[in-house]
């Protein structure tokens, strides 16, 4: 096993390394372009849309499908809490905005906060006749959620503005909103998984019938694990949407869910840590991909612009990540203190014996 | 001596197929019982009603004076009976102590218990250290103190049906359920599994129910026997009744043999 | 509404269930062998109607031939997908399949923006696709029932007859049944598992293609997403018949084309809602009997 380092430790170098991340975006909001911030709040996003999902398909193995509608319901829930009395009535050209969301405006953190409530309340309703089901059938059903919720906000015009979606959003997000909330998510997700809790949402997903056998509850903890899931799936909506400032139902296909999985699978399903790296890969990646939409030169060769090259590529990625590196980054391990400190001192232990 | 447990005219069908007809039996504290029968005699899914996987058709089990029919799998096991499975069901991802101390959550009863838990308030962190010390105390008392932190799948396959001991050891049972434990098993390993079997139930004061097809096992160490056929009880009696009851012999063998 | 405007609707309701029939027949078998939910059929349903298109716009074939020519090669592109995507992933996680199945439905819909575009092309006979004659509408009486509409269902059941022929009445039929039951046993009996699962995504693509073009004749488009709704409530449809069972798909398919158009024609307000309608079907069939309704109960061994 080795040595490991005591717990004293490693919460101190927590803590120096939240510090030092902390004291990274504060420098980068006041010195980087507009571009460097935007990508630095959707990493955030992001890192919040795939720990969520880790928590609900790796850590316990409920196989979702339908996160992109928590999403949809935290952007929309969000926004028409936040938008300005004057411009709802602008923008709601087909049907007025129903009472008392017409009148209301509130600030963000409550918006945000009522927001992910509510999605993790539709978490609620949604689970109990879903997870009667198991694997593919579960997987089926919450897509079928998930688009369910998409077809209604196209077509509640007194609610949702329909297809027409909701624009003139005020820009709350920034640095300190998304990366706190990243935050929050990964310290409460995480200590969870470290908890009895934890333990108890893997054997779930190991056998839930031993599970069921060992005194487990397993029908209510995975009630639990979806609900916090959809909770901070619909925080992180209400953070996209105001950050992207117009959303509309097409936002939220399926096409979105499936970004998140492959964030995920990326960095190793059933890994928090493994989630976060996996999202900033992602996020990061797919800017560095957006160069092939534009002519570019490589070498002596020009190549041509070609709009939709990058989903290409990421789809071409995710099969052969799928078909030789199943486990992606992390697999179903923690990146953790011990385990740096285990690499370093081979390493160094090893550098020390070549110089006998 | 106190009954422990009490299966009265327990019935249960699947379809057309009757898997459990009208089963009676009982056990008392600290026996040590066998549970025999040719295969599809109907054992295991008498182990399933009583530990609540199914609902029994027909009939009631009766437990520490309570009655648990169709009560849920995660009650039955709160209730104190606890159990091993045919096909080994061990966390495989999970290490050994994880293994053991998902056994012990269902300590935290409230609700309360995952607020504190995230929070990572004092009374949680003692929890958990005290957890942690229970479940290495459990993998010392059993021998497998060694391999804590080694994935389960890991384990040579005598270990593992160990563990799976251990781990429903960890529940705290009164009434612990053992199907064929010894499946698979070497005959060295299946001595030291009936070892360990009569150790168990002296040192955790258990009651003990044993499925077993190695008639040594069974024979060895069962105190008393249940014999099952075709779902109906055919036997009861200590091993040598047992041995010498023409219908055992029939079914085993498809016809009497005469001596 | 009259009897003349409800045998109209519903023989469209039919034909649109035909349709999706076909197209459940592929996910169905595909599962049956596999357990696998082939993510990409719809895909591959898209791709027939775009290789009908490309056969008659710019192979100049004439029209019969370029549909025939691509239920072919819509049979040939899922060989391969199955060769390339699933065949290494057999022994996988079933989640690895799933996930690598949604990849490849991923890039089929990013590969066909990119390379035949992502605006709509007109698949119609006032672009030369196929003679404007199946454009006629026959009357009977009050009745009026377009031509194509009739063609469809009937190209639709002769396609269905043609598959339980084989499925039932030959020897590679035989083998595929076997193999949905247990593939180490079927192996052991002599059989090439492999290229028969290889021939059922021949056999459900090439269904996909017949399906694709037939849905194009009805609403005359394509364009990269044609496949993805079509696609997911056939596979509902599948789900609703008994997920596995050919016939079930069948079932289901046509349950959820006549629901959808009846529903729309009794009440035309809940038009807008009419692709929520099969979510609506599975989640009641999934609560009610999840194995579907000519499934087969498959309980886990405790």
């Amino acid at each position: 096993m080795g040595k490991m380092l005591s717990n004293g430790v490693k919460f101190l170098l927590t803590t120096l390394l939240i510090i030092a991340i902390g004291f990274l975006l504060f420098v980068a909001n006041k010195t980087a372009s507009e571009y460097v911030i935007l990508i630095l709040n959707l990493m955030a996003i992001n890192i919040i849309f795939a720990v969520s999902l880790t928590l609900i398909n790796g850590i316990t193995g409920i196989f979702s499908l339908g996160h992109a509608g928590f999403i949809a319901i935290g952007a929309y829930v969000s926004t028409l809490l936040t938008l300005p009395v004057a411009q709802k009535e602008m923008t709601f050209l087909i049907k007025p905005l129903i009472y008392p969301l017409n009148q209301i405006q509130l600030p963000f953190l409550p918006a945000t906060i009522i927001a992910g409530l509510i999605a993790a309340g539709f978490g609620y309703v949604v689970a109990a006749p879903s997870l009667r089901l198991i694997g593919d059938y579960l997987a089926i059903a919450t897509l079928g959620l998930g688009e369910t919720i998409r077809i209604i906000a196209n077509n509640a015009w007194s609610i949702t503005n329909g297809a027409l979606g909701l624009k003139a959003i005020p820009p709350y997000t920034n640095i300190y909103w998304s990366w706190g909330w990243a935050f929050a998510t990964v310290f409460v997700i995480a200590s969870l998984v470290k908890s009895s809790y934890g333990r108890a949402l893997k054997a779930i997903r190991e056998d839930s019938i031993a599970a069921k056998a060992m005194g487990i509850n397993v029908f209510s903890h995975q009630v639990m694990s979806f609900v916090l899931g959809s909770f901070f799936a619909g925080v992180g909506g209400a953070l996209w949407a105001h950050l992207i400032t117009t959303i509309d139902p097409k936002s939220f296909a399926f096409t979105k869910t499936f970004e998140i999985l492959i964030m995920v699978v990326l960095g190793g399903l059933g890994s928090i840590s493994g989630a976060i790296i996996g999202a900033s890969i992602y996020t990061v990646g797919l800017e560095f991909l957006r160069v092939l939409e534009s002519p570019f030169k490589f070498g002596f060769i020009n190549f041509p612009g070609i709009p939709g090259m990058r989903m290409v590529v990421l789809s071409v990625l995710l099969i052969i990540l799928m078909l030789f590196w199943q486990r992606g980054i992390m697999g179903r391990n923690e990146l953790s203190w011990d385990l740096l400190y285990g690499f370093v001192t081979k390493r160094l232990k090893k550098r020390g014996g070549k110089n006998d | 001596m106190t009954e422990v447990l009490r299966v009265e005219n327990v019935t249960k069908r699947f379809g057309g197929l009757v898997a459990v007809d009208h089963f009676v039996g009982y056990a008392r504290q600290g026996e040590l019982l066998g549970l025999i029968g040719p295969n599809g005699a109907g054992k295991t899914t008498l182990f399933n009603v009583i530990t609540g996987m199914y609902a029994p058709d027909e009939g009631r089990i009766v437990f520490l004076g309570k009655d648990i029919s169709g009560h849920k799998p995660y009650e039955i096991t709160r209730s104190g009976i606890a159990r091993t499975f045919q096909n080994i069901r061990l966390f495989s991802d999970m290490t050994v102590l994880e293994n053991v101390m998902v056994s012990q959550h269902l300590k935290l009863r409230s609700w309360l218990w995952l607020f504190r838990s995230i929070a990572k308030t004092p009374g949680s962190i003692r929890m958990e250290k005290q957890m942690h010390k229970e479940a290495i105390k459990l993998l010392e008392r059993v021998g497998l103190e060694t391999f804590a932190s080694e994935k389960a799948s890991s384990l040579p396959y005598g270990l593992q049906r160990k563990l799976e001991i251990a781990r429903a050891l960890a529940t705290k049972p009164k009434l612990l359920l053992l199907d064929e434990p010894a499946a698979g098993m070497n005959p060295q390993e299946t001595y030291e599994l009936m070892e360990f079997i009569k150790k168990v139930r002296d040192d955790f004061s258990l009651t003990i129910m044993v499925i077993e097809h190695d008639m040594k096992v069974i024979m060895g160490i069962c105190e008393r026997i249940y014999v099952m056929d075709y779902g109906k009880l055919i036997a009861e009696g200590n091993p040598r009744q047992i041995q010498s009851n023409p219908a055992v012999i029939k079914a085993y063998l498809g016809e009497e043999v005469l001596l | 509404m009259n009897f003349a405007a409800f045998l109209q609707h519903l023989i469209n309701a039919l034909s649109l269930g035909g349709i999706y029939a076909l197209i459940a027949i592929g996910y169905t078998m595909v599962y049956g062998i596999l357990r696998l939910i082939n993510f990409a059929h719809g895909d591959v349903f898209t791709y027939g109607i775009y290789l009908a298109f490309y056969g008659v716009v710019l192979f100049l074939m004439p029209w019969w031939i370029a549909f025939i020519f691509s239920i072919f090669a819509t049979a040939f592109l899922g060989a391969l997908i199955e060769r390339i995507a699933y065949k290494p992933l057999r022994n996988a996680p079933r989640i690895s399949a799933l996930i690598t199945a949604i990849g490849v439905s991923f890039f089929l819909q990013n590969f066909a923006t990119v390379v035949f575009g992502g605006r709509a092309k007109s698949f119609n006979p006032q672009t030369g696709i196929y003679p404007t004659s199946f454009l006629a509408m026959i009357e009977i009486g009050a009745v009026k029932i377009p031509v194509l509409t009739l063609l469809t269902l009937s190209i639709a059941i002769v396609s269905m007859i043609l598959l339980m022929w084989i499925v039932y009445k030959t020897k590679v039929g035989m083998a595929m049944r076997a193999i949905s039951k247990d593939i180490p046993a079927t192996r052991l009996m002599g059989v090439n598992a492999d290229r028969i699962i290889t021939f059922t995504f021949i056999l459900g693509s090439g269904l996909a293609a017949i399906g694709g073009i037939l849905w194009a004749m009805k609403y005359p488009q394509v364009y990269p997403y044609t496949g993805m709704i079509p696609g997911l409530k056939a596979f509902i449809a599948a789900v609703v018949g008994g997920i596995g069972s050919i016939q079930g798909a069948m079932v289901g398919g046509f349950i959820l084309g006549v629901s959808e158009i009846m529903i729309v024609a009794f009440v035309p307000s809940l038009a807008g809602y009419r692709d929520a309608f099969a979510y609506a079907i599975l989640l009641f069939v999934l609560l009610v009997k999840p194995t579907g309704i000519l499934g087969v109960e498959v309980s886990e061994k405790v």
